[in-house]
């Protein structure tokens, strides 16, 4: 679970920095509403990248799975019937469109294994007193 | 409460420290070779001339010749300012004026001066030019209103729009 | 730890399940804000137009506007300027900067170079540099331009920078008193001073006003003391002159200089030659702007040349 965790982490990040990258970069800062919503998006992947470096919470996998979905609902919002006015074309910019599919898709796969190990009927170790994962 | 493994809060924040400066030293480094656009007055001078209108920020993607393409069609209009023209200049690997206002019925042509070969292609397939080689140009007529988004299939940074009422 | 009651909220969940999810949700929130933050200043920090990247020059150059001029040959000096302007600022990309090669007023009056700079800094381009023109320092020598656009200038009104690996010097030749255009020994100085300890691979652009070439010194169309400036730089691979005040489109190569004369944005003058004076030409309705206009260059790093386009004002 803890492989699950810091995955789910490295791929958030990943998300976040192509994110904020290609905001930093000036090209999408200066796009009305996407500008911003790139900031928002990268700063919110990134912190949430970092928290679960430290641990699972429930709010974090949730924080995860949103920041994932919300990117790639954009992206494929942008390539169909456009975000605000603005569209886009097939995986431009290269290699920042592919590689943050792979990081969203792949944080949401993370996120669904983790989900199913948690709910998995504990392997013989028993709680210890104060001792609660997430 | 909440167990941290491999203990301690203090490795936490060190990894947050550590991540945090990587991604900002990776990020900024576009940002810091910016330091050769700026104008270094000679030695023992201070700047002259004075500043410009560059707080507005032009929602258009500027030219980036040579870069892997970044397409994008023109962002809304608020932010760029329209012009009622109808001839537009392809120059420095830029369309220009980039927003273009017209009336339905309008002819826009478009004309190379750039050194290099461009294209004026329609992003949804509503019009498209050959390859526009120096000097070459092309025309189109905006029947149906519309906003109208394109690009150079060369370099698919260079974006335009018309804007046809 | 003893046994307590597990009071269980709506949603099932403990009050220390709350607190602690709402930590979490809080860090989350601080670390975001933390982070838009961080940035937001480091994308502040390289606003440097996207031509930076490239290490592509592009400039603009303006000339001749003659605020307050009042004549058939251009009845809004000021429209014109201002469609010149636009016209800059529509380009589809921003310049590095822009240069007007000056007679920016007509008058020398403060209220025609308030103008002038209130206009120009509508300009798009970060940075916004001048040259006087005579008529910008009628009677004068120039104190009222220095003013307006002499700010960190050097002596009349000279200066010189750097951007992207090319050098710039911007004189003033339009002071003195003389039929012709004239730099001075002190500007000479300054120069050879300048560009000391440039490397002749460096490319080098001058901006004046007059022309720094005999171009037709009947006319006042030269400048007395060029010869001298001009040897100075016969160790470079690339020079270039870009001047106004003849009002219209001139090339001519000397060399390893290349001289361009700038349209201006407020009526024309005749051809060397083809009239008796240099007086303003005042031409048939609708033909006045197609004599007007701006002037871009770029510069591609490594390449010798300058790549000129000069277009017409719409």
């Amino acid at each position: 679970m803890t492989a699950a965790r810091l995955l789910t982490a490295a791929a958030t990040a990943g998300t976040g920095y192509v994110h904020a990258c290609l905001y930093i970069d000036g090209d999408y800062r200066v796009i009305p509403t996407i500008g911003p919503a790139f900031l928002l998006l990268s700063s919110g992947a990134i912190a949430l990248a970092a928290l679960l470096l430290a641990g699972g919470s429930p709010v974090l996998r949730l924080g995860a799975a949103g920041v994932a979905a919300g990117a790639l609902g954009g992206f494929i919002l942008s390539r169909t019937i456009g975000v605000a006015g603005f569209t886009e074309r097939g995986l431009q910019p290269a290699p920042q469109a592919l590689i943050s599919l792979i990081t969203e898709i792949g944080a949401l796969a993370l996120l669904a294994v983790w989900e199913v190990m948690l709910r998995r009927p504990q392997a013989a170790v028993p709680a210890a007193p104060g001792r609660l994962s997430g | 409460m909440i167990h941290f493994p491999r203990g301690g809060r203090r490795w936490r924040l060190a990894v947050l420290a550590a991540a945090g400066a990587m991604l900002l030293a990776a990020c900024a480094g576009p940002a810091g070779t910016s330091a050769s656009a700026t104008i270094s007055p000679a030695s023992g001078q201070k700047l002259a001339g004075f500043s410009g209108n560059t707080g507005t920020p032009s929602a258009l993607p500027t030219a980036r010749p040579g870069m892997s393409g970044m397409p994008m069609s023109a962002a809304p209009s608020a932010a760029a300012r329209p012009v009622s023209a109808d001839a537009v200049t392809i120059l420095n690997f830029a369309f220009g004026p980039q927003v273009i206002t017209v009336k339905a019925g309008t002819t826009v042509h478009w004309t190379n001066r750039d050194t290099e070969a461009h294209t004026v292609t329609s992003n949804t397939g509503a019009f498209g030019s050959p390859v526009l080689q120096p000097g070459a140009s092309y025309s189109f007529t905006f029947a149906k209103p519309g906003t109208y988004h394109y690009h150079c299939s060369i370099h698919p940074f260079m974006t335009g729009m018309v804007m046809v009422s | 730890m003893t046994d307590r009651q597990i009071v269980r909220g709506e949603h099932g969940m403990t009050r220390r399940q709350l607190i602690r999810h709402s930590a979490w949700f809080g860090a989350a929130v601080a670390l975001t804000v933390t982070g838009g933050e961080v940035i937001s200043h480091v994308a502040g920090d390289g606003t440097a137009s996207a031509s930076a990247d490239t290490g592509q020059l592009r400039f603009v150059q303006v000339s001749d506007s003659h605020l307050g001029f009042k004549g058939t040959a251009n009845t809004d000096v000021t429209a014109t300027f201002a469609t010149a302007i636009n016209q800059v600022n529509s380009l589809g990309y921003e310049p590095d900067f822009v240069m007007h090669t000056g007679d920016i007023t007509h008058l020398s009056a403060a209220a025609e170079f308030g103008q002038a700079r209130e206009m120009m800094s509508d300009l798009r381009p970060p940075r916004v540099f001048t040259v006087p023109g005579e008529h910008d320092a009628i009677n004068d020598g120039g104190r009222a331009y220095r003013k307006f656009f002499g700010a960190q200038t050097l002596g009349e009104g000279w200066y010189s920078f750097d951007i992207k690996g090319v050098h710039v010097i911007s004189l003033v030749n339009t002071t003195s008193v003389d039929a012709l255009g004239h730099l001075g020994p002190d500007q000479l100085d300054f120069v050879r001073h300048d560009i000391a300890g440039l490397s002749s691979e460096t490319p080098v652009i001058l901006f004046s006003h007059i022309p720094l070439f005999a171009m037709y010194p009947k006319w006042g169309w030269s400048t007395d003391d060029a010869v001298k400036l001009l040897a100075m730089f016969r160790r470079f691979g690339s020079v270039t002159c870009l001047n106004g005040h003849v009002h219209q489109l001139f090339k001519k190569t000397e060399g390893n200089v290349t001289f361009h004369s700038a349209a201006p944005t407020c009526y024309p003058l005749p051809a060397p030659g083809q009239a008796p004076a240099p007086l303003p030409v005042t031409l048939p309705a609708g033909r006045l702007t197609a004599a007007l206009g701006v002037r871009t260059v770029s510069y591609q790093t490594g390449s010798k040349t300058l790549a000129l386009a000069d277009e017409q004002l719409t």
